[in-house]
């Protein structure tokens, strides 16, 4: 295996990894609107698992960026990770992944200084951590390597179905019932 | 620390470190997909040069390997 073969695949299997690890921070981040992983523990112990999902997810979105920016056959430049759509191939495909990095930049730096954001405006930063995991949902699905297999794509597409219900529930209904 | 957040956070690290193994297992087994939607050009196609003789004439330089639109026999990348 080349040097570019091994950093190809590094980044698809860090690309689907950080996809059900950041689908994990959804939904932890959910349940503390919802009632539905009540049965679990108290909200203080999902919001401390909700708080430590970043340790799993952002490692393995760096490695994904970062093997890509290695590998000379994926030719994507660094500002090509900062600002979107610039891509020579899969304009659309790679600056969704783009956007939606950007938005966790913005979702998770805010977190670190809740304290210091108004209450309102950090609730708002932090719903942007919904349009960034449907936009790497749509990333994934249209430029992943890997979604095309039915296997993959369905257990995308279940977890995709998912978090979208729960998300909706929440937005009619509010708190559901535990 | 309380037993339950620790179990908690144990179980997503299990979670995301069996998506890894997951998917590490499927990729390797899976290298090369030629079903996949993003394929970058891995070879730059080129018209050649022109060079003036001092003698008169020109010499003409391209490169011997040309893209055609024959059916590929085997894969130029892995992706």
């Amino acid at each position: 295996m080349t040097t570019d073969q091994f950093l190809w695949v590094l980044a698809r299997v860090a690309g689907l990894a950080s996809y059900a690890s950041l689908a994990v921070a959804l939904l932890t981040g959910i349940a503390l609107r919802t009632a539905v992983l009540d049965w679990l523990g108290s909200n203080r112990a999902l919001r401390s698992l909700h708080e430590y999902t970043t340790v799993l997810w952002i490692p393995l979105g760096v490695v994904h960026v970062g093997a890509l920016l290695l590998d000379h056959t994926a030719r994507v430049g660094l500002l090509d990770v900062l600002v979107p759509f610039r891509a020579p191939y899969g304009t659309l495909a790679i600056g969704l992944g783009t956007l939606s990095v950007d938005l966790l930049v913005v979702v998770t730096v805010t977190s670190f200084f809740k304290r210091r954001i108004q209450p309102d405006l950090w609730r708002w930063l932090h719903r942007l951590a919904y349009i960034a995991f449907a936009l790497m949902f749509l990333h994934a699905v249209l430029g992943g390597t890997d979604f095309s297999d039915p296997f993959v794509s369905a257990i995308t597409w279940a977890t995709a179905a998912a978090l979208a219900v729960l998300a909706f529930t929440r937005v009619v209904w509010g708190r559901l019932p535990a | 620390m309380p037993a339950r957040p620790l179990l908690l956070k144990l179980g997503a690290t299990v979670v995301t470190l069996s998506a890894t193994i997951a998917s590490a297992l499927y990729v390797t087994a899976h290298l090369k997909n030629p079903n996949a939607p993003l394929q970058p050009a891995v070879l730059n196609t080129s018209t050649g040069a022109s060079v003036d003789l001092p003698g008169g004439g020109s010499l003409s330089i391209a490169p011997s390997v040309q893209s055609s639109t024959a059916t590929p026999v085997a894969s130029t990348h892995a992706s």
